[in-house]
């Protein structure tokens, strides 16, 4: 070997280093994952599925409690669990997570043209808002999931009542679309493919926004003419005519697709709440049997017994009644498998955002109070939304019971809970044409159809105070039964300066500031 | 001894030090400083008395006092005898003494001129000392114009002088590789106590018996042991000892370099101080011996160490550690966790499975100064690590090196051990929360996994492990008559911790094989390794192959190739992190009436394999023994890491190398979960295979001139950095059949998910070095990368810096007892490049839904518009080597500023997305790093006290974060703590919720009980205190004596703080000493039935607030709004992370080594070379203020280990054993 070799060899290498450079973009390929999505149907199961996973999971808990289906000695101190560090995970604002690609949804979407799937990107971003600003009020909404699209990361707020006019538009516009697409809506795995379906939630969504809004003083939007619109129009304005329509997600059983609380289920501290037990009782209302499982004391006898523990009762719930042998623990249909191994069920509760029995009951009080003429009669939607309910609850214990032999009866089963033809004609399910009474027993069926939905349990009770019977106890950190959730830690540490801003125009940030619709 | 001189060489450091002075603003730093200043001075001083203490010229004879007796013996006995005891020998001329006998003298303490004097008398002799030598002359001689005899002249043999004739002598001269004399070279026989010292020519003489081996031993010189073999003749050249000032340490790219010339700090550690107290995780063996490296641990057999060099410089948090390069060869120190959702196990990092055994040396370069040459991967610092070579070994040698070390949890938690299980006081156990589709009724609270429940007074309660009327167990309760339970005594189990520990045990054996020749050499190593740790059944045997082969093709061509491997094979790896399956977890809910040995057999019978026994089955508590046994995180490993170099000499002055090298690894983790285990009922079995290869091509051409004052030395270079990583993971998330693993055996669809990962960097470098006349050293670097990972426009970065060494004490005339008074200063450059795919954002493949595909865009919003990291740091520093280097003072401060760091912002997820990758933020770090060495006795006899100390403190700041954004949180392993950087404020900074106080008024500061009797909580996080220690210090202390050696290491941590999740959630649960302590102050009946008050304000109407504990007899009974026990605890420390803090402040005695070698004439008629045997011992004491556990403890997360937080970790353990050294 000689110098003019490595002299030669050197300059080779120096070539070889600085012309490698070209191929960097190949090597910097990321071989793991697209870097772009160029069909609809790729993003939309995610985000039904994600969604509503997280949702169906989320009300179990803190949610239950405050809907005050169920008790909860720790939840019900309202501290630990309601601060900063843990209501984006239980009050759903990681919605966002999800809204990400409803937003690429609907960007693709506007861009290729495809009507129906921009609606439907439109009517799940309508859902998540809805329920996100009604538990914490005032949010981001109009500069909101702008990160990528107009690099806004610190959204400004928008007043509850802004974001509520926004998204009636925004139904509004969806159901339009959703009417003259033709584009398919595929690996849609909530209403399978029907754009019809998709109209009817998205309106039945601006039912439910014009009736928790019906009570505001001042508010922008004509409560009584917007649902005139829709309830004297039907052909422009579909609803759900059946259980068979309302946006429910069927889980299936494979693993980690099955009912999310199967594998973490809210065991052990959940009871029937006091208040829940106290109002079916008082109906005499069979499905008590459906909403909770009978005192372990009772488990196996002939004479089950369902029995409640008071909210806010601390440390003496462990005692209370005697102890949890005398507590009735949550519904079979929820029931984990840990608990049940043999008879846990997989797909026995369902994901459900909006249900028929909910729309025909938003209907009944409407009508009730007059907001809107035509349609049907008051007790024709209360009649329908009660029986839908029943049959959706017997439904789904059919499912919970399926395969179980007849000899190994362990749950409720739906003949169990098939109500007494007098049920329906007791003083208290009866409309007597008293409006006071009557507007009471429609938003108890309600608040019964809306056993599945906590958040919204609980909504309607800041709107109307049913039950009357939730109230602040003697072991919690507040004062009253809260009206909002404190903001996610996030926002006060990354989003601080529109945070802080919030806080001028909607009060502290705690539980007891009131939300728009509940001033 | 000039110490005027000595204090006015401190004087002058003192002077450079208030140039430092505007790195620090606050005043607690300049006191410091100033404590360090005084500290360092005393110590000085004191060494220099003792050194003043003991001479080590040859003393006068009238001074040198012995004890002999004489009974009618000859001169020439006499002779023997004060050669016996002193250093002196005689000379005389035999007829002129044999004649002289019957010499008496009572035996008594005399100077050897005294004895002279007296046994002289009376005859025609006189004597005169020349050194060591007393020279015997007739008294004619004198006044003869005798001149002083000249030892090594022969003419004294020609005058008839003869030496002892009943010992040999031995003369010689000791030089220096130049030839240069040396004076006061110590001259001993091994194992004797007679020892002589080379006068100022050099010269010795000392009279030895037969076989003497002479031991030579020169301050800052390498001890020379040669046998005398009937020589009368032993010229020695002494080579200068590492430690001195000839050091030759390796630098970036492996280059040697003359430590003299470095103008940035270094601290090299030798591989033998690595291999005696043993950690088989090498990286902890730093710990406390180097200025400013700070590393924390996972515990837990092979468990990883997180190493980070002065501060946090990115904050990116897993981005702070420096790069660690073997043999040339960049060696990874990322731990590769699996996905294991809340809990991960620690697999360890390939840098923790190099072998001890095989680490020649580890240089710390600690700063980007240092490390500019490695370029941006090395800009939190480098660890170079050279392993052992054949260089040098004549003929072939081999090495046994054996230890063996047993292993205990150094501190456990303090458990109460009062009160049982339940809640209010009551307990009765009847299905243990598993009603078995209701066959079993429920107890009272027995599902309550705290110890709220009943005194513990031996009351009959019916237990899990109570018998039952069909002779199953309480718990047995799958089956389907486990029949009634026969209550059983409530009583307390305060082992039930220890006793689920095992005792650890290491095994280590390595055999060395090496030797060279002229033209090759070789060193071939095999070692065992093999642990059994302190969780039952967690284990880890590690194999490890390495060869380093040297060979000189020609004159002009060398090539060397080092190849390593490893095999490392675990049954299973400890799991940590809050979950079911960790121990510590299992722990908090353990309640005390529990006994743990009851657990022991841990599956229910007739039901073995299928289901387990357990002492809480509805929290889903499983059993500890079942998890340990049955859920396994098991491992098998091979990493292989090696490299090929090529060295032309193309003229005598231009040298190029070529190198190529890779480290590689295919780690394999299958994880098991029995049926019945609660979070898979089913059953789970997960296979992850992990492979990485990092492959280096580089070459550099050296070129060096002499000038008539100046030496250059010019280099230039270039490297290819390809990095591949991949992962693949299947999971049966169900079991068919029970106890079969395997991915066939899947119950349900096998879900796979992959990644893979490429990335290269080019670099073209170039550096020169110059001196002038060995006073002024400048070193200038040039680095010019070239990054896949960034966009086309911005992936060209260049980086430069420049240091320079300047010698004080040869520009300027000093006391020639300073060898070294060297001045440093260095400035560099560094950049950095993205991970891998950070410019598009991309979509991630969601589970299937019915077969249903789907995709979801990534949280983490990417960045197209990405640049280059780029940070500087500038340091100064100064050296200072005294008295033969018997001391050693090395004095450095820094200041680093890092900035447009890429890293992912945490947004808002209101944006869309939680995080967004951006070039961000500036950091400073700066601090000062202090070394001292010092020898402060060295006796003649052989005893020597070798002290270093290191101090470092380290203020990192937050200069700024991005526009817009005053804080980012870095993060956050548990509760409601989380690491942050704030604009303005140091890293590390640790907020979370705390106590809402009182605002003014008497009671201010004290927190503020609300109406529901607990403290109130703030709603937003305040500050908490830093995680990272204030100063860091270490202390060693060697003590050697003949073949003794005792050697201490003390590791001293000031300031920081941790959030303890075990202290919270166990105080909560009642577990822990301190909930005892309320309870026990109440009547009997009254201790759930009446409130507790915690003091505080609580206020009144009027605004004012009243004290809330108002009785203060310690029975927390009286005040104005109490509450439960359980809340007076777990209120008062859960989601309150002001409560939950644990001081990081510890004193901790790391090593102790007691060595012996034995004496060469116990085994000289075997092939034995040497032996050596040390006790060893780890972790022995630890001084801390919480006596729960060891605040030297970390988080085990997925992407690797964060300080500041307990979360549930794996006790330390602290080890003792014994290791063995054959050298054949």
């Amino acid at each position: 070997m000689n110098s003019k070799l490595f002299i030669r060899s050197i300059a080779f290498a120096l070539l070889l280093l600085t012309g490698c450079t070209k191929n960097f973009d190949t090597i910097n390929q990321n071989p793991n994952s697209p870097q772009q999505v160029e069909n609809e149907q790729f993003l939309l199961p995610s985000i039904i599925v994600n969604s509503v996973r997280n949702y169906a999971y989320k009300s179990q808990f803190e949610a239950s409690v405050v809907g005050d289906y169920y008790a909860n000695q720790y939840v019900s101190g309202f501290d630990n669990d309601w601060t900063a560090s843990t209501t984006e995970g239980g009050f759903l604002w990681n919605f966002f997570d999800q809204l990400r690609d409803v937003q690429n949804l609907r960007v693709l979407s506007h861009q290729k043209g495809d009507k129906n799937n921009e609606g439907v990107s439109l009517v799940l971003w309508s859902w998540m808002f809805q329920v996100m600003t009604d538990n914490f009020g005032d949010m981001p909404y109009s500069q909101a999931v702008q990160g990528k699209t107009a690099g806004n990361f610190a959204p400004a707020y928008d007043k509850q009542e802004d974001i509520y006019y926004s998204l009636m538009d925004s139904l509004k516009e969806a159901n339009t679309l959703l009417s003259s697409g033709t584009d398919p809506i595929n690996s849609d795995v909530l209403m399978g493919g029907s754009a019809m379906r998709w109209r009817e939630f998205a309106n039945g969504l601006r039912l439910r926004l014009l009736l928790r809004m019906s009570d505001v003083t001042g508010a922008k939007v004509d409560v009584g003419a917007e649902m005139n619109t829709i309830v004297n129009d039907p052909t422009t304005y579909p609803l759900f005519a059946s259980n068979d329509d309302q946006a429910a997600l069927e889980f299936t059983d494979e693993l980690n697709n099955e009912f999310p609380a199967y594998h973490n289920p809210p065991i052990g501290d959940y009871h029937l709440s006091t208040t829940f037990e106290t109002n079916l009782k008082a109906l005499n209302d069979p499905r008590i049997a459906f909403f909770a499982m009978p005192t372990p004391a009772s488990y196996g006898t002939n004479n089950p017994v369902y029995a409640g523990v008071p909210n806010c009762i601390g440390t003496s719930e462990s005692s209370y009644n005697g102890g949890s042998n005398n507590q009735s623990q949550e519904s079979p249909i929820l029931m984990p498998y840990l608990g049940y191994p043999l008879y846990a069920s997989k797909t026995a509760a369902q994901g459900l955002l909006l249900t028929y029995s909910e729309v025909q009951l938003i209907l009944a009080e409407g009508k009730e109070r007059g907001l809107f003429s035509g349609g049907e009669d008051v007790a024709t939607y209360y009649m329908n939304g009660i029986q839908a309910q029943f049959s959706y609850d017997e439904s789904r214990l059919d499912v919970l019971n399926q395969g179980i032999p007849a000899s190994d009866h362990h749950f409720a089963k739906s003949s169990d809970i098939v109500p007494d033809p007098s049920y329906f004609t007791q003083p208290g399910v009866a409309l007597t044409g008293n409006q006071v009474g009557d507007l009471y027993k429609i938003r108890i069926q309600k608040w019964f159809a809306l056993f599945y939905n906590g958040f919204e349990g609980w909504s309607q009770w800041r709107r109307t105070g049913v039950p009357k019977e939730t109230m602040i106890g003697p072991s919690s950190a507040i004062t009253e039964w809260p009206r909002r959730v404190p903001y996610p830690l996030s926002e006060q540490t990354v989003n601080k300066a529109n945070y802080n801003a919030s806080l001028q125009v909607q009060g502290p940030d705690n539980m007891l500031t009131r939300v728009w619709w509940n001033k | 001894m000039n110490l005027y001189l000595i204090s006015e060489e401190i004087q002058k450091l003192n002077k450079l030090l208030p140039k430092q002075k505007h790195f620090f603003e606050k005043q607690t730093i300049k006191d410091l400083m100033r404590i360090g200043v005084v500290t360092i001075t005393l110590l000085i001083l004191t060494s220099l008395q003792l050194l003043t203490a003991s001479p080590l010229r040859s003393q006068p004879i009238d001074k040198v006092e012995i004890k002999i007796a004489l009974h009618n013996e000859t001169l020439v006995q006499a002779f023997q005898k004060i050669e016996g005891q002193s250093p002196f020998h005689f000379m005389y001329r035999s007829n002129e003494v044999k004649s002289i006998r019957n010499l008496n003298l009572p035996e008594n303490k005399k100077s050897v001129e005294d004895i002279l004097k007296i046994i002289l008398s009376g005859t025609a002799l006189t004597y005169q000392q020349v050194n060591n030598e007393i020279l015997i002359m007739h008294s004619k001689d004198i006044g003869n114009n005798f001149t002083l005899p000249d030892i090594n002249n022969l003419s004294l043999k020609e005058a008839g002088y003869t030496i002892s004739p009943e010992a040999t002598r031995v003369h010689g001269i000791v030089t220096d590789i130049n030839g240069k004399p040396l004076v006061g070279v110590s001259i001993t026989i091994k194992g004797e106590a007679i020892g002589t010292s080379t006068d100022k020519s050099g010269n010795y003489s000392i009279s030895v018996p037969d076989a003497a081996i002479l031991v030579f031993t020169y301050v800052g010189y390498t001890m020379k042991e040669i046998a005398v073999d009937g020589r009368s003749q032993i010229n020695v050249v002494m080579q200068e000892a590492t430690s001195s000032l000839n050091e030759v340490v390796v630098t970036a790219l492996g280059i040697s370099q003359k430590k003299v010339s470095l103008g940035y700090a270094t601290q090299q550690v030798d591989g033998a101080t690595l291999n005696v107290a043993r950690d088989n995780n090498f990286v902890n063996s730093l710990s406390g011996r180097v200025a400013g490296v700070n590393i924390i641990s996972g515990n837990g057999v092979g468990s990883s160490a997180r190493i980070t060099i002065r501060g946090e410089s990115s904050l990116n948090y897993f981005k702070n550690q420096p790069l660690v390069v073997i043999d040339g060869v960049p060696v990874s120190n990322d731990p590769v966790s699996n996905d294991g959702g809340d809990t991960n196990p620690d697999y360890g990092s390939s840098i923790g499975e190099l072998n001890p055994a095989d680490i020649e040396s580890v240089n710390v370069l600690k700063g980007a100064a240092a490390s500019a040459l490695y370029g941006s991967r090395a800009a939190n610092g480098a660890l170079v690590i050279t392993t052992k070579s054949g260089k040098g070994v004549k003929g072939m040698g081999v090495t046994f090196t054996s230890g063996y070390t047993i292993e205990n949890p150094l501190r456990l938690p303090k458990f109460q051990n009062s009160f049982g299980g339940g809640t209010d006081g009551q307990y009765e156990g009847s299905n243990f929360g598993y009603s078995n589709n209701g066959l079993y009724p429920d107890g009272i609270n027995e599902d309550w996994d705290e110890s709220w429940g009943p005194a513990l007074n031996g009351q009959l309660i019916a237990q899990f492990d109570s018998p039952t009327k069909n002779g199953f167990r309480g718990a047995d309760v799958n089956l389907p008559d486990r029949g009634d339970i026969i209550p059983t005594p409530f009583i307390p189990h305060p082992n039930n911790m220890k006793d689920f520990f095992v005792t650890g045990h290491t095994r280590f054996n390595s055999v060395a094989l090496a030797g060279s020749n002229k033209t090759s050499n070789y060193r071939f190593s095999y070692t065992n390794n093999d642990e059994l740790g302190i969780v039952p059944n967690n284990n880890l045997t590690r194999n490890s192959f390495n060869f380093n082969a040297g060979y000189k093709l020609t004159d002009r061509f060398t090539a060397q190739t080092v190849a390593n491997y490893t095999k490392t094979n675990s049954t299973s790896r400890p799991d940590l992190g809050y979950g079911h399956e960790t121990p510590m977890y299992e722990y908090v809910w353990f309640d005390r009436n529990v006994d743990i040995n009851s657990l022991r057999n841990y599956w229910q019978p007739g039901l073995e394999g299928l289901q387990q026994f357990s002492q809480d089955y509805g929290n889903g508590h499983d059993n500890p023994f079942f998890v340990a046994y049955q859920n396994t995180a098991g491992q098998n490993k091979d990493q292989l890491y090696g490299n090929v170099k090529l060295t032309y000499k193309i003229l005598d002055n231009l040298t190029l190398m070529g190198r190529a090298g890779t480290d590689y690894f295919n780690d394999f983790r299958p994880r098991r979960r029995a049926m019945s285990t609660s979070t898979a009922p089913q059953g789970f079995y997960q296979e992850t295979t992990l492979t990485y290869q990092e492959s280096n091509y580089d070459f550099l051409l050296s070129y060096q001139k002499e000038l008539k004052d100046f030496h250059l030395d010019a280099s230039a270079g270039g490297n290819i950095m390809e990095r591949k990583r991949g992962s693949q993971q299947s999971t049966a998330g169900e079991l068919v059949i029970p106890n079969l693993y395997t991915l066939n055996n899947s119950n349900v669809p096998i879900q796979t998910t992959e990644y893979n990962e490429q990335r290269r960097t080019n670099s073209l470098y170039a550096f020169v070095q110059g001196d002038y006349q060995g006073k002024v050293y400048v070193n200038i670097t040039g680095r010019n990368d070239w990054s896949s990972t960034l966009p086309a426009s911005n992936n060209s970065y260049f980086y430069p810096s420049i240091n320079t060494s300047i010698l004080l004490n040869k520009i300027f005339t000093m006391s020639p007892k300073i060898e070294l008074l060297k001045l440093r200063l260095a400035y560099a450059q560094a950049g950095n490049d993205a991970d891998p795919y950070s410019i598009l954002t991309p979509y991630n493949y969601q589970p299937l839904w019915n077969g249903i595909p789907s995709l979801a865009e990534s949280s983490q919003l990417n960045n197209a518009n990405l640049k280059p990291e780029k940070s500087s740091s500038t340091e100064i520093g100064a050296e200072v080597s005294a008295f033969h280097g018997r001391l050693g003072l090395d004095v450095t401060a820094y200041s680093t500023n890092s900035k447009n760091q890429i890293l992912p912002l945490p947004t808002p997820v209101s944006s869309g997305y939680r995080g967004r990758v951006i070039n961000a933020g500036e950091i400073s770090n700066k601090g000062i790093e202090v070394q001292l060495n010092a020898v402060p006795i060295r006796s003649k006899s052989g005893f020597e006290w070798n002290l270093m100390v290191n101090f470092a403190r380290n203020i990192s700041k937050v200069v700024s974060l991005a526009p817009g954004v005053d804080a980012i949180v870095q993060e956050a392993p548990g509760e409601d703590a989380s690491i942050e950087a704030r604009v303005g404020e140091r890293m590390g900074a640790l907020y979370g919720p705390g106590f809402v106080r009182v605002p003014d008024g008497p009671l201010k500061g004290m927190p503020i009980i609300g109406s529901n009797g607990r403290a109130q909580i703030t709603s937003t996080s305040i500050y908490l205190g830093n995680i990272d220690p204030d100063w860091t210090a270490g202390i060693t202390n060697r003590f050697s004596f003949k073949g003794f050696s005792l050697e201490s290491l003390f590791g001293i941590n000031y300031g920081g703080v941790l959030v303890s999740r075990f202290i919270n959630k166990a105080m909560g649960a009642g577990q822990l000493l301190e909930t005892a302590g309320a309870r026990l102050k109440h009547a009997p009946d009254d201790v759930y039935n009446t409130d507790y008050y915690r003091d505080g304000g609580v206020l009144q109407s009027d605004g004012s607030y009243a004290r809330n504990l108002q009785i203060f007899d310690g029975s927390y009974s009286k005040g104005l709004i109490g509450t439960g026990p359980r809340d007076f605890y777990k209120r008062y420390y859960d989601h309150n992370s002001e409560q939950q803090l644990v001081n990081r402040s510890f004193v901790k005695l790391r090593e102790v080594e007691l060595g012996y070698q034995f004496p060469k004439r116990m085994y000289e008629h075997l092939p034995i070379q040497s032996i050596s045997f040390s006790l060893v011992g780890r972790n022995l004491i630890l001084w801390t203020k919480n006596d729960q556990f060891d605040p030297e403890t970390a988080a085990s997360t997925g992407q690797g280990l964060v300080g500041g937080f307990e979360n549930l970790s794996l006790p330390t353990t602290r080890s003792f054993g014994a290791n063995l050294n054959i050298i054949f």
